[in-house]
């Protein structure tokens, strides 16, 4: 009995899947725990097992790749030797004997393969839409264009070059200009083609003239329209950003506080776990792994901070997963450190590295994407002091992280000593319907001091 | 440069040779003192003599085999059929004896002969006098066969025949005799294998034949009046043949003709046809056309001789058949 293949749900809020590519083809044997595809689906790439064993039969009208598949559709099937397929009777034909007899001479296995070969046109001249000249399909072929959507110019209405080459360019329309707006337009480099096509919208097909060129060129001087790339289809990674940003701005009440700490005690202190870790061939914490721990016992202290409001309740979370923003070249991702409060520096270090990784490969497994209570956001790298970031929901607060920056500083007020001090500035965005200002300045305020006196936290 | 005839720029070369190396001599009817038929030996007899330019009896057969036994000797025969037709009355020797006997002596025995003969239909000269034959030796294995189209090509490559070791045939078409064209003063070969482009061209390719060079440029001069670019390829020598040339040009147009006055069944257009098919069948845009003469015996009447022959207009629509396929 042929066993269905489906998209499957590999997370509460996933309605659809993109299939990424089969990993397993048409015909091909599988096992039970064999990977037959990988699907792209809230920011990972998952790839997706046999659930049995069986010959594996994909459908003509399956999803291709870079596809969008709901949830629970049908993939392929898994059948056992011997066994039809299960879709339409056109392709059943083709593995059962045929209904006409085959004839005589088709050969004694019963299969009637020939019989129901099309038979090859014998009438010349008939014509025949898929006909293509060797060359088109080399060419076809190189310019990755398909060709069997094409109408053939040739004798028959074969495909020929020129039809597979209009094909792949928009044919280029000629263009009517007086002698002395082409040599304008060739003096102030303004394309007569782009021109045309321009006008001819609005005015037709008349002559460019000087002052049509004259024009362009003058709006060649203002800013470009910005909607000149087509548009590209959205990533799922895309949608999803764009969802949870959109409902963030619009259902949280944000606030954000900026301040500013000496970050020079933690500098020395990350200097002095580096020579050793180095030595000990060890991984290195970074200053936002620091961050991770120090921030998360700083929740423990101030549990407002990491609560979510569900209905008309406030929901205080126990546990500390913290959430760290990574850009990857899909887009925005955020990994979750589980635990963070009940976990060393060098545990977070570990852990986020591997998160940090598969994150940037697209492997990360959803339960590595989802659960954080608290998230933090470093722009540092990119010269950032402060900025506003938005709140992960369901979380009700957000810490972004500037860059370190030495700058002279005032040491001693009495003694108006100064010396140069490397200075951190965060900025903490809080959702005001959870939280109120001064609450949250505290936890700022506490993460400042523990910053800049690290011996006062790390030993907890 | 100078304008010469085809035929005398030919028989210049010949005059060169001779004088460069006396172990060659001609053979044939009416090539002494009367200076041949076509005016292939004039003022020759003057300068070499009887000994050098050999008239003979009409004995095709007899002298095809005597000149086949110089050349094994080491002398350096050239025999002038004046009308290619007449030397099929020498085929056994030529088949059976000229063309193996390099193979049978595993190359100690030379064969440094040219036969040379006028081919083609040209003013109703009619059946016995208008072949063209070079398909039966191209088939051939040990003959090189040579078709020159210009005075200077008759020239650099009938000296090239003279001095090569292997069996020639150097094959005058009659259309192009009188035809004038530039041919360099000073001493020149051209060698056997490289095709000419007589012109460049990115929408078609076109190999002619022979006199079909001259009648395809005319019809290319039409059409480039249309702004189609036709590029036409001249072989200049069949065997052996400059596929490379072709195929290079077929890379670039994607298709091609083949216009050869001689009959189409297992002609020259098949072999290029075939080997262009096996080559370059990605390179191909449509199938491969050939346009012949007519396959019938050669007729006499002058209205009826034209009918067979591919002219000007009958290869201007075979171009335009070729770029609609």
């Amino acid at each position: 009995m042929a066993v269905e293949v489906v998209m499957p749900r590999m997370g509460w809020t996933m309605e659809t899947g993109r299939l990424v590519e089969w990993l397993k083809h048409d015909g091909d044997r599988v096992q039970v725990g064999e990977n037959l595809f990988t699907i792209e689906s809230d920011k990972a790439v998952l790839e997706v097992e046999a659930i049995d064993s069986g010959i594996l039969r994909i459908p003509p009208d399956a999803p291709t790749p870079d596809v969008d598949v709901k949830v629970g559709a049908t993939m392929a099937y898994l059948l056992q030797p011997g066994e039809a397929v299960p879709w339409q009777a056109a392709a059943t034909k083709l593995d059962t004997p045929a209904t006409t007899p085959p004839p005589r001479d088709a050969g004694s296995d019963g299969h009637g393969a020939t019989a129901n070969e099309p038979a090859p046109s014998t009438v010349l001249g008939e014509p025949d839409k898929r006909a293509i000249s060797p060359r088109a399909r080399r060419i076809a072929r190189e310019m990755d264009v398909d060709w069997q959507t094409l109408s053939g110019s040739g004798k028959h209405g074969r495909i020929v070059e020129r039809d597979v080459r209009a094909a792949s360019q928009p044919p280029a329309p000629t263009v009517r200009a007086t002698p002395l707006a082409r040599r304008v337009a060739a003096e102030t480099g303004i394309d007569l083609a782009e021109l045309a096509a321009a006008r001819s919208a609005t005015q037709g097909s008349k002559h460019i003239s000087r002052a049509d060129v004259d024009a362009a060129a003058a709006s060649k001087m203002a800013p470009p329209p910005i909607d000149q790339t087509a548009p590209a289809p959205l990533t799922p990674i895309r949608r999803l950003t764009a969802e949870r940003m959109a409902t963030s701005a619009h259902t949280t009440a944000p606030v954000t506080l900026t301040t500013e700490a000496d970050v020079t005690e933690l500098v020395e202190l990350r200097a002095k776990i580096k020579a050793d870790a180095d030595s000990a061939a060890q991984s290195v914490p970074s200053y936002t792994d620091l961050l991770t721990r120090l921030v998360a016992l700083a929740l423990r202290d101030h549990p407002a901070l990491n609560a979510t409001l569900r209905d008309d309740a406030i929901v205080l979370h126990s546990a500390v997963h913290i959430g760290v923003a990574v850009d990857t070249e899909r887009g925005l991702m955020v990994p979750v450190v589980r635990d963070a409060h009940s976990k060393s520096v060098g545990q977070i270090a570990i852990e986020s590295a591997r998160l940090v990784e598969q994150a940037r490969l697209g492997r990360a497994a959803p339960d590595d994407l989802r659960g954080s209570t608290f998230t933090i956001t470093n722009l540092g790298m990119y010269e950032i002091d402060a900025f506003t970031p938005i709140i992960n929901l369901p979380e009700c607060a957000i810490l972004g992280v500037g860059r370190i920056v030495p700058r002279l500083q005032l040491i001693n007020e009495v003694t108006e000593k100064v010396g140069v001090r490397k200075m951190m500035a965060l900025s903490l965005t809080f959702d005001h319907r959870v939280v109120d200002g001064a609450p949250a300045a505290r936890f700022l305020q506490q993460i400042k001091r523990w910053i800049e006196h690290p011996y006062s936290w790390v030993t907890r | 440069m100078r304008e010469m005839t085809f035929t005398n720029a030919a028989r210049e070369g010949l005059t060169e040779e001779m004088a460069r190396d006396p172990s060659i001599f001609v053979v044939g009817e009416g090539i002494g003192a009367r200076g041949g038929n076509f005016n292939t030996t004039t003022g020759l007899y003057e300068l070499y003599g009887p000994e050098r330019l050999r008239d003979t009896p009409i004995s095709e057969r007899g002298f095809t085999g005597l000149c086949t036994g110089a050349a094994m000797t080491g002398a350096r025969p050239v025999v002038d059929f004046m009308f290619l037709d007449f030397l099929l009355d020498g085929m056994g020797e030529l088949i059976n004896q000229t063309a193996k006997i390099q193979y049978m002596s595993d190359g100690r025995v030379p064969m440094p002969i040219v036969f040379r003969g006028s081919i083609g239909i040209v003013g109703a000269s009619a059946t016995h006098h208008s072949g063209n034959y070079y398909p039966i030796f191209t088939h051939l294995p040990g003959f090189r066969v040579v078709v020159p189209t210009t005075p200077r090509d008759a020239k650099g490559l009938l000296k090239t025949a003279i001095r090569s070791d292997d069996p020639v045939f150097f094959l005058e078409h009659k259309a192009l005799l009188n035809s004038k064209g530039p041919v360099p003063e000073e001493e020149y070969l051209i060698p056997f294998g490289q095709a000419e482009i007589r012109l460049a061209g990115s929408d078609a390719t076109v190999v002619a034949i022979a006199a079909m060079v001259n009648r395809t440029l005319e019809a290319c001069a039409e059409l480039a009046g249309e702004g189609i670019a036709v590029e036409v390829i001249d072989p200049r020598t069949l065997a052996p043949l400059d596929i490379d040339t072709i195929l290079e040009s077929v890379h670039k147009t994607g298709r091609l003709l083949i216009v050869d006055e001689d009959f189409a069944p297992s002609g020259i257009g098949a072999e290029i046809a075939a080997q262009v098919m096996a080559l370059a069948f990605n390179d191909l845009d449509a199938p491969i056309a050939r346009l012949n003469g007519v396959h019938t015996p050669t007729p006499y009447s002058p209205s009826l001789e034209a009918a067979v022959i591919p002219n000007t207009k009958r290869i201007v629509e075979a171009i335009r058949d070729l770029l609609a396929e």
